[in-house]
C-alpha cells in the first residue's frame, strides 16, 4: 500500500505546485461567467436571429400586399413598386438565410426560397398550368426570388410579359403568397425556440452556439462563397459542371441584365456577409454591440485571433465595394478572401471555444 | 543461452486457467456489447454503406455492397457469443479477428486505438486455449479439457495491455501536455455541464492537474497492477480514471470499459478461480489435471516468436523518431502507437485541381465524396490528404481526359496556438513521386504561438 500512498503524494504535490505556478501567472484564471452563455445567446436569439425574421416577415408582408394591389394591365408605376418591394424582400431574405440552422434549416428556406438558376422552361409550364404546388419538386427549378426576378427583369418588355397573360400575375401572386406563409413559419418556430436557445449550455454538438456557429459557417462557405461567387467565376462546383466561368449562374442575373452591372448581386453578398459579422459582434438590430463570439475570444486572451476575424471582414467589404461584376477579371480575390474567413473560424475561432465540425458517428479517441 | 531456457521455463510453467477463462467471457461479453452498440446506433451503414470513397488502409480492401456489411456485423455478435460460450472457440476467434479487423482497415477515418487493440487482443486470445474449461468445446471434447494452462497464455494479456498503458503515458510526456496542460485546457472548459465536476473544469490548474495525473496514471499504473500488494488499491485507481474519463469524454466510446474490463487478468488466479466458482454450471467443470507436455521445439517457437511480438510492439511507438520534425504536425508514426487525445488540430484543408492545358482551376468539393466525418479526420492527417488527391486525380483523368494538378491549401492549428500554413500550396501532389519527402508538409512553427 506505501505505493499507492506514494503516488497519490506525487499527484498531489504536482497538482498544489502548479496550481501556485498558473496563479503567480496571474490573469490566466478564468472565472465561472466564461462558461456563461445566457448572455451570448440571449442577446443573438433577441437582438439578431429574432429581428432578421421578423424584419424577412415585414417585407414579405408588404411585398404579398404590393403584389395583390396591382392589377391587369400593369403599368410601369405598379411595375416600379413591385421591383421595389423585391429588391426589399431579397435584401431582407439574405439576412435571415444566414441563420441557416434549427427552424431555419428545419423549414428549408434556402432550398424552398432561393435556388438558381432557374429553369425558364419550368417555370413557363408551372405557370401555364396555373401550379400552386410550391415545394414540391416541380418546383424546384422555377421558385423564390430567383423566378421573380426573371418575371420581374427577365423580359426587354416586361409590362407586356405580364399583360400578354394573366396566368403570370395569378403566378407571381401565388408564389409571394408562399413565401409570405414561409416568412410566417420562420418568426413563428423562431418565437417558440427562443427560451431552448437562450438556455442552451455548452458548446458540444446540438448546442446552441454549436448550432448557430456551425449552420452560420456552412451557409457561408457553401451558399455565400460557393454558391454567389465560386460557381459564377468557375472554381467550384459539381465535377461534371464547366470550370470555365458562367456569369449567369450569380444571384438576381435578370436584374443585372437589366441595370447593366452586378451591383445589386454584389449588394446581396454584401449584406449577407454583414449578418455574419453581426453574429460574430453580436450587433443587435438598433445597431449597438452586443454580446457577441468577439467578446468569448477576448475574455479568453485572444485578441489576435479577434483582430484578424474583424480585418477579414474589411477586407470583404473593401473587395465587394470595389467591383462592378461579380465574374470579372482576377476574380479569385473575392472567392479568396471570403474563404479566408471560414479559415479563421475553423482554424482559430473553433479551436479556442471547442466547437467541432462534425458529428463523427463512431467513438473517437 | 541459460537467460533464454529459463526464460522458456519460466513461460511455460503450469498456472490455474482461471484468469484465462474469465478474460475470456468477459471479453466476449464485450466484444458482443459493443458490436450491438455498433449494430444499434445504425453506425454501419453510416459508416460504412453511406459513404461513397473510403480512406482505406490498403487499396484492396473495400467494404461489401448492398447488406454485405450489415451481415458482417451480425455475424460477429454471433461469434462473439459463440466466444463466450466457448464454443468451436478457435474457429470463432479466428473468425471473428479477421472480420473486426477487416471492418477497421476500410477507413482510416475510424481508426481508434481502441479497436486496435480490440484486434491484438482478440489475435491472443485466439492463440491461446481459453476454452480449456468452463466452454462448451470442453463439454463436446472432453479430451481438452483442463484448469491448467502455461504461464504465457495469460502474460502476453499483462504484457499488451502494459505496453497500451506505458506508451500512452509516454506519449504524454510532451511540452504541450505537461506546460500547457493542452489539449486538456482547451477540452475541459466545455464540460461545465458535468455534475459536480463542472464547478472546476474552466479552471486551468484542473487541466494541469488531470494532464499530470493522467501522465503519471498511464506511466505507471500497470506496474502496480502487476504487483500483488498494490493490485487491489492500482485496480480501483482503474476504475476511477476510466470512469472518470468516460464521463469526461463520452466520444472515447467503449475505451473504458475495454480497459476496466480487460485489467481484470491482472488479478491473481486465486480470485479468478472463485469469481469462477460462484457462476453457474461450474460445479460441472470437476477438477481435472492435466500434465502438459510441450516438446521443446516447440516452446523454443513460441518463446522467441513472444520475444519478436514484444519487440515489434516496443518499436511501433517509438518509429516516429524515423521522422524529422513534430510528430503531432506531419503525423508520420502517430497511429498504432497508443497515442490518445494528445491532440486539438484543426483547420480548413482545400483541394485545388488544374487543368494544366486551358490553365483553369476547380477547388475540389468535399462534400460531393466525403461524409462530413471524413473531411474532418481527413483536412489535418496528410497520407488521407495524398490517399484523397490521388482519388481525386485519378478521377478528373478518366473523366475529363486531361492529366491534372492538384494542390492543397490548408492551414492549421494545434493545441491552442494560432493557425499556421499546413502545406506547400505550390507543390502539385498528384505528378511527383513523394510529397512527404519534398517538404509538401510545411515546418511546423513554435513561434506563432500568441
Amino acid at each position: 500500500m506505501k505505493n499507492w500512498h506514494f503516488i497519490l503524494l506525487i499527484m498531489v504535490i504536482a497538482g498544489i505546485s502548479l496550481q501556485a505556478c498558473t496563479d503567480d501567472e496571474g490573469g490566466n484564471e478564468s472565472d465561472d461567467s466564461e462558461n456563461d452563455f445566457t448572455a451570448l445567446l440571449t442577446n443573438q436569439i433577441d437582438g439578431v436571429i429574432l429581428p432578421a425574421m421578423e424584419a424577412y416577415q415585414d417585407e414579405m408582408t408588404d411585398f404579398e400586399s404590393a403584389v395583390q394591389g396591382v392589377s391587369l394591365p400593369l403599368d410601369n408605376g405598379a411595375l416600379t413598386s413591385l421591383r421595389n418591394a423585391f429588391s426589399e424582400a431579397y435584401t431582407a431574405y439574405q439576412v435571415a438565410a444566414v441563420h441557416d440552422y434549427f427552424s431555419t434549416s428545419s423549414i428549408g428556406l434556402t432550398e424552398r426560397t432561393n435556388l438558381y438558376p432557374i429553369d425558364l422552361t419550368v417555370l413557363e409550364t408551372l405557370v401555364d398550368s396555373e401550379s400552386n404546388n410550391f415545394g414540391s419538386d416541380d418546383h424546384e427549378r422555377a421558385d423564390g426570388f430567383p423566378a421573380i426576378d426573371f418575371m420581374l427583369y427577365g423580359s426587354d418588355d416586361v409590362l407586356a410579359y405580364f399583360n400578354e397573360d394573366e396566368k403570370r400575375l395569378a403566378f407571381l401572386n401565388a408564389l409571394v403568397s408562399n413565401m409570405k406563409t414561409i416568412s410566417d413559419d420562420l418568426v413563428s418556430q423562431w418565437t417558440s425556440l427562443r427560451e431552448p436557445f437562450s438556455e442552451s449550455a455548452g458548446t458540444g454538438l446540438g448546442s446552441a452556439i454549436s448550432g448557430q456557429l456551425n449552420g452560420s459557417l456552412a451557409y457561408y462557405e457553401f451558399t455565400i462563397r460557393e454558391d454567389k461567387v465560386g460557381i459564377p467565376i468557375g472554381l467550384v462546383g459539381p465535377n461534371d459542371s464547366p470550370i470555365t466561368p458562367d456569369a449567369t449562374k450569380i444571384e438576381a442575373f435578370y436584374r443585372s441584365q437589366a441595370d447593366g452591372n452586378d451591383n445589386f448581386a454584389l449588394s446581396l453578398v454584401r449584406t449577407a456577409v454583414e449578418e455574419m459579422e453581426k453574429i460574430y459582434l453580436g450587433t443587435n438590430s438598433s445597431g449597438v454591440n452586443g454580446q457577441g463570439y468577439d467578446d468569448l475570444l477576448t475574455a479568453r486572451d485572444q485578441e489576435s485571433i479577434d483582430a484578424d476575424i474583424k480585418a477579414q471582414f474589411q477586407s470583404i467589404y473593401t473587395e465587394i465595394d470595389s467591383r462592378s461584376s461579380i465574374t470579372e477579371d482576377n476574380n479569385r480575390e473575392l472567392y479568396d478572401l471570403i474563404q479566408g474567413l471560414v479559415t479563421l473560424y475553423k482554424s482559430d475561432l473553433f479551436p479556442i471555444l471547442n466547437i467541432q465540425d462534425a458529428d463523427g458517428a463512431n467513438d473517437g479517441d | 543461452m541459460s537467460a533464454i531456457s529459463n526464460l522458456k521455463t519460466y513461460l511455460f510453467k503450469e498456472v490455474s486457467i482461471a484468469p484465462l477463462v474469465i478474460f475470456r467471457l468477459a471479453f466476449g461479453a464485450l466484444l458482443f456489447y459493443s458490436t450491438v452498440r455498433t449494430i444499434q446506433k445504425g453506425w454501419v451503414k453510416e459508416l460504412y454503406i453511406d459513404p461513397g470513397y473510403h480512406f482505406s488502409f490498403f487499396d484492396w480492401i473495400k467494404p461489401l455492397d448492398g447488406s454485405g456489411m450489415i451481415i458482417v456485423f451480425y455475424l460477429m455478435a454471433l461469434l462473439a457469443m459463440l466466444i463466450i460460450l466457448g464454443l468451436f472457440y478457435r474457429l470463432s476467434l479466428g473468425f471473428f479477428l479477421l472480420l473486426f479487423t477487416y471492418s477497421e482497415l476500410i477507413d482510416k477515418t475510424y481508426y481508434l486505438n481502441h479497436y486496435y487493440l480490440v484486434s491484438l487482443l482478440t489475435f491472443w486470445l485466439m492463440l491461446v486455449p481459453a476454452n480449456r474449461w468452463y466452454s462448451l468445446d470442453a463439454v463436446l471434447f472432453p479430451k481438452i479439457k483442463s484448469d491448467r494452462c502455461a504461464q504465457w497464455h495469460i502474460l502476453i494479456f499483462k504484457i499488451q495491455l502494459s505496453i497500451v498503458y506505458f506508451f500512452a503515458g509516454l506519449a504524454k510526456v510532451n511540452p504541450d501536455w505537461l506546460f500547457k496542460a493542452q489539449p486538456m485546457a482547451t477540452w475541459l472548459p466545455g464540460k461545465y455541464t458535468i455534475p459536480i465536476l463542472g464547478k472546476w473544469v474552466h479552471l486551468k490548474s484542473v487541466a494541469f492537474l488531470f494532464s499530470w495525473a493522467g501522465c503519471i496514471y498511464d506511466i505507471s499504473i500497470w506496474v502496480f497492477l502487476l504487483m500483488r500488494k498494490t493490485r487491489t488499491i492500482a485496480y480501483l485507481l482503474v476504475l476511477v480514471f476510466h470512469i472518470l474519463t468516460g464521463i469526461l469524454f463520452p466520444r472515447i466510446g467503449m475505451f473504458p470499459y475495454i480497459m476496466i474490463t480487460s485489467t481484470i487478468i491482472f488479478f491473481s488466479s486465486s480470485w479468478h478461480e472463485k469469481v469462477l466458482s460462484y457462476l453457474p454450471f461450474s460445479g460441472y467443470f470437476s477438477r481435472r489435471e492435466k500434465q502438459e507436455t510441450f516438446n521443446p521445439r516447440y516452446k523454443s517457437i513460441v518463446t522467441w516468436a513472444l520475444i519478436a511480438y514484444v519487440i515489434v510492439q516496443l518499436y511501433l511507438p517509438v518509429r516516429f523518431l524515423n521522422y524529422p520534425g513534430n510528430l503531432f504536425w506531419h503525423e508520420q508514426g502517430y497511429r498504432f502507437s497508443w497515442r490518445v487525445m494528445l491532440m486539438e488540430k484543426n483547420g480548413y484543408t482545400s483541394i485545388i485541381v488544374k487543368d494544366p492545358v486551358m490553365n483553369t482551376l476547380k477547388e475540389v468539393d468535399q462534400e460531393l465524396f466525403l461524409t462530413p466525418f471524413q473531411e474532418q479526420q481527413m483536412r489535418s492527417q496528410p497520407d488521407m490528404i495524398l490517399q484523397f488527391a490521388r482519388y481525386v486525380g485519378d478521377r478528373f483523368r478518366e473523366e475529363k481526359g486531361y492529366n491534372p494538378e492538384i494542390y492543397v491549401k490548408s492551414r492549421l492549428s494545434l493545441n491552442g496556438r494560432r493557425s499556421q500554413p499546413f502545406t506547400d500550396e505550390t507543390l502539385d501532389i498528384y505528378n511527383i513521386a513523394d510529397p512527404m519527402a519534398q517538404g509538401w508538409i510545411l515546418p511546423f512553427g513554435e513561434k506563432q504561438d500568441n
